[in-house]
């Protein structure tokens, strides 16, 4: 079974994200803030298959988790999708610039669709390519 | 003692011409009378009329120069001058007609004749001489206006006089006993008329005077006649010679009287030479006069050896001998002699005369173009040569006259430019003294501005010297009052942060004001603008520079705050609203078997609905506090148009359908690539697409593209046939919170916030091109559209 890393502060976010990749098949390991998110991922044995980041997050934000990940040798392979609803152009910009595989914003999206998204990052890492969603706020 | 060297003052001239007169004379007379000639008669009839035919021309010449002298210049003395030398002239052609009379019948009665016409004829003429002093100027205009009548009234009663002498007898024999009287007389009157002139020049100083003085002092050497009457033939000689020499003095005085170039004039052309050479021909006809006399006197000093010794030793002579001794060679040598003096005057005197007419015309107009070179001088040659030099001449005035007249107006000018110069002169002092004043004020208004401008202000010259800065700018970087603080100086407050010193040299290099948005100084941040102060018109010079420095700590927090806002707002509300979205859309997906009844089914359906709605909202009051703020970035790259409309259309498809709607894009033939942010320009392409969706029941929905070559731009339009917008709503559109088509208090809430066009409206200009109604009318549908910038 794959697993999911997920940093997420949010209780709401967390029950509701965790119920959807229930029904999916995913595992999902949780941290709730971006201190823990660091610690937990430098320590892990068993690395995820894809890291999922809040980006407003108590202690740490999400963009120092990803800028971690991605300096570190052990972790710079897995694939980050920042899932967050901050909606700018340039928050998103910057996630991809520091080399996130997806930038998702969570009012845009059902849990079901971000279950989907998830999953075509996943296949896209398998093929070694990285594609990213740009916020598109509609009227 | 006084009343002597006054007298000597004012008579100092008559008596040294007095003195030059007498003198000579002496000497003459005693000479003669020391020399064999004084006691020679020689009465030789060719020798008298030789004499005798140059002193008649010379009287006839001068005679006539006094009249029209006096025609011109009409003082009596000239008039009188002319008269006195025609009574001369006349009574000298009858004492040559005596003479002949004498060669022919030499009877006592033609002797008597011989010496009434010589005798007589010098004491008239003498007594005119007197008239010459009188007082007669007044009467000028009388004797001016007779002188004609006058002159021939003259002639008739002398003709009638010289018939009276010829006719009578006894007239004869009284005149001729007072012969030798009259000639004394002549000298005194000639004394008296030269006391005359002496006391007229006295008062006037006139040169014709002392002239006159001398000729009238020789010829009054008559007056020697008593006392040496017993030497007749010295006598002769004597007054022969004094006569002939009064009169060239009297004529020199003539042609070089102030006004006696008149005279020269007419007999030599306009051209008052004698003022150069009225000297040499005045000692020229003087020693050729000598010339005669010395050549005799050589003669007889070959013929009789003793002459000179006489002359000069008073050795005694024989003067008996000496008449015999002449034989026909020495005559013959002797008169040969006298025609060569004769041909030697004429000589000077032709010699002169085309001088006059040749050589000092040009001599005169060099001289006066040389002074008209020099000074600028007015000159006029007055040349009467009737040739080709007078019209020379005539030019050369004409060209005087203009560059007079042109010399003239350049004083009146440089005087008139002199003037209005000082006038200006004394204008700008004034000026710049009340210029002084405004400046002093100016200054303080200065200082005073710029010390309330609420900036660190300073003004810095080439070199890096604050010349002057405000207040706020040195608290700020605390500067120190008592020096003189250069920008380096507040350079280096800034630490490694901020090199000042090489912003500073960029601007003055490119000459324009550079702006430095952001400067951490300490705690604060500061704005700062550096101008360089550039002099003239051509950008040339800088003379320094100003800079600014504004504190823009406060506005830096308050955009950090604002921008915390944006963050905040969009991350809370968004996370209890994705929370209902999400937990709802689970509900409807994952648990619909469970929620069978059609209530909790539609219940899920609305929370789900008003979750995404409120979502909506969210995104768009974010989007506009954004836009309205400027925060928002573009993303501009080159595209073609007909890429968003496709997948615009594509998106809006369904609904569109649902409705009975169908969407049509006419595309073009060609790729239109345009310039912009290709997914807010699909954010506007949805907005305007949605809104005809909305607002039309039925029908096609065009979408078309066409390219607006002037304006470089693409235009899209959105033509839909729905209920179309009433011109009252039309002026609303693309105001925030206005959907033209509903009443602002009966707002259709499941129609959107009203924000969409507003917002589009935010974009379209974010990204340099334009939106608008192209048209509408109720029941006829609207016509939006947008332009886009072409792709370059």
């Amino acid at each position: 079974m794959a697993k999911i890393f997920m940093a997420e502060d949010d209780p709401l976010m967390i029950r509701m994200y965790e119920r959807a990749f229930k029904t999916s098949g995913f595992e999902l390991e949780l941290a709730f803030d971006g201190e823990e998110a660091s610690n937990k991922l430098a320590k892990a044995d068993l690395l995820p298959t894809a890291i999922i980041l809040d980006v407003m997050m108590p202690k740490k934000n999400g963009f120092d988790v990803l800028k971690e990940v991605k300096q570190s040798e052990k972790l710079k392979q897995i694939p980050v999708v920042m899932l967050t609803n901050l909606a700018g152009a340039a928050d998103a910009k910057k996630a991809m610039d520091l080399g996130a595989a997806m930038y998702l914003v969570k009012s845009e999206h059902n849990p079901k669709e971000i279950l989907e998204k998830i999953k075509e990052v996943l296949a896209n890492a398998g093929k070694g390519g990285a594609t990213s969603t740009s916020p598109t706020p509609t009227t | 003692m006084e009343l002597i060297a006054d007298f000597f003052q004012r008579f100092k001239a008559p008596l040294l011409v007095f003195a030059g007169a007498v003198v000579p004379q002496l000497a003459v007379f005693y000479a003669l009378r020391a020399s064999p000639l004084g006691k020679t008669a020689l009465q030789d009839p060719l020798m008298f009329f030789v004499l005798w035919a140059v002193v008649v021309g010379f009287s006839v010449l001068t005679a006539y120069f006094y009249y029209r002298l006096y025609a011109k210049n009409p003082i009596a003395c000239l008039y009188f001058a002319s008269v006195s030398v025609f009574v001369f002239t006349v009574t000298y052609v009858f004492h040559g007609i005596a003479m002949l009379m004498i060669s022919h019948d030499p009877s006592p009665r033609n002797g008597m004749l011989f010496d009434i016409a010589e005798h007589y004829g010098l004491f008239l003429s003498a007594l005119l001489f007197v008239g010459m002093v009188l007082p007669f100027r007044a009467e000028r205009s009388f004797l001016y206006q007779h002188r004609k009548r006058i002159y021939l009234g003259v002639a008739v009663l002398l003709g009638a006089a010289i018939a009276l002498v010829y006719a009578s007898e006894s007239v004869v024999r009284v005149l001729y006993g007072a012969t030798d009287a009259v000639v004394v007389m002549t000298g005194l009157v000639l004394i008296a008329a030269g006391l005359f002139l002496a006391y007229d020049y006295s008062r006037s100083r006139n040169l014709l005077n002392l002239y006159l003085i001398f000729g009238l002092t020789v010829m009054a050497g008559s007056c020697y006649l008593p006392f040496y009457y017993a030497e007749w033939d010295l006598l002769w000689w004597y007054l022969h010679l004094v006569f002939p020499v009064g009169y060239t003095a009297i004529f020199i005085g003539m042609i070089s009287y102030e006004r006696g170039d008149l005279a020269l004039r007419l007999f030599f052309g306009k051209v008052p030479f004698y003022k150069k050479i009225g000297t040499k021909l005045a000692l020229t006809i003087f020693f050729a006069g000598l010339v005669p006399l010395l050549t005799i006197v050589g003669l007889m000093s070959v013929s009789a050896p003793n002459v000179l010794g006489h002359l000069f030793f008073g050795e005694p002579v024989s003067y008996a001998v000496f008449i015999e001794d002449v034989g026909s060679f020495q005559l013959l040598i002797f008169r040969f002699a006298l025609v060569i003096a004769l041909l030697f005057v004429l000589s000077a005197f032709f010699s002169f005369y085309f001088a006059g007419r040749l050589v000092l015309p040009l001599k005169m107009l060099s001289e006066a173009a040389d002074k008209i070179a020099r000074g600028g001088e007015v000159i006029r040659v007055d040349i009467g040569t009737g040739d080709e030099i007078e019209v020379l001449a005539e030019s050369f005035n004409k060209m005087s006259t203009d560059l007079k007249r042109l010399h003239v107006g350049m004083e009146q000018e440089i005087a008139a430019k002199t003037a209005e110069l000082s006038k200006k002169v004394a204008e700008t002092d004034a000026l710049v003294a009340s210029r002084t004043v405004e400046l002093g004020q100016e200054r303080a208004r200065l200082i005073a501005s710029i010390d309330s401008i609420p900036f660190g202000f300073l003004i810095a010259n080439n070199d890096g010297r604050v010349l002057l800065e405000n207040r706020i700018l040195s608290d700020l970087f605390q500067l120190d009052d008592k020096k003189v603080n250069t920008v380096w100086d507040i350079g280096d407050r800034f630490g490694k942060k901020f090199d000042l010193r090489a912003r500073v040299e960029e601007c003055m290099k490119g000459r324009k004001v550079c702006e430095i948005k952001e400067i951490l100084f300490g705690s604060k941040f500061l704005r700062g603008i550096i101008a360089p102060i550039i002099t003239g018109d051509d950008s040339s010079g800088t003379i320094g520079y100003v800079i600014l420095f504004e504190d823009i700590t406060e506005a830096k927090v308050q955009e950090r705050s604002r921008d915390e806002f944006f963050a905040v707002a969009s991350h809370e509300l968004r996370t209890p609203l994705t929370a209902i979205r999400g937990n709802t859309a689970m509900l409807q997906d994952m648990y619909k078997d469970q929620a069978v009844d059609a209530d909790v089914k539609g219940m899920l359906d609305d929370i789900h609905e008003a979750s995404v709605r409120l979502i909506a909202i969210v995104n768009d009051f974010l989007d506009v506090a954004r836009l309205e703020q400027g925060e928002t970035s573009m993303k501009k790259t080159k595209f073609d148009i007909a890429e968003p409309i496709e997948e615009t259309l594509r998106d809006m498809k369904n609904p569109a359908e649902q409705k009975g709607l169908t969407l049509r894009f006419n595309k073009p033939d060609k790729v239109l690539e345009v310039t912009g942010d290709k997914d807010r320009l699909r954010q506007i392409l949805t907005n305007l697409v949605g809104n005809a969706v909305k607002f039309s029941p039925k029908g096609v929905i065009t979408v078309e593209v066409e390219l607006e070559p002037k304006q470089q731009v693409v235009k899209i339009s959105v033509r839909d046939p729905g209920m179309g917008i009433s011109p009252e709503r039309q002026a609303l559109l693309f105001h925030k919170f206005q959907q033209a088509g509903e009443q602002v208090l009966a707002r259709d809430v499941t129609q959107g916030t009203g924000l969409g066009l507003y917002i589009s409206k935010l974009l379209i200009e974010r990204m340099g091109g334009t939106i608008g109604l192209a048209k509408s009318a109720q029941g006829e549908g609207s016509t939006f559209y947008f332009t886009l910038p072409i792709a370059s």
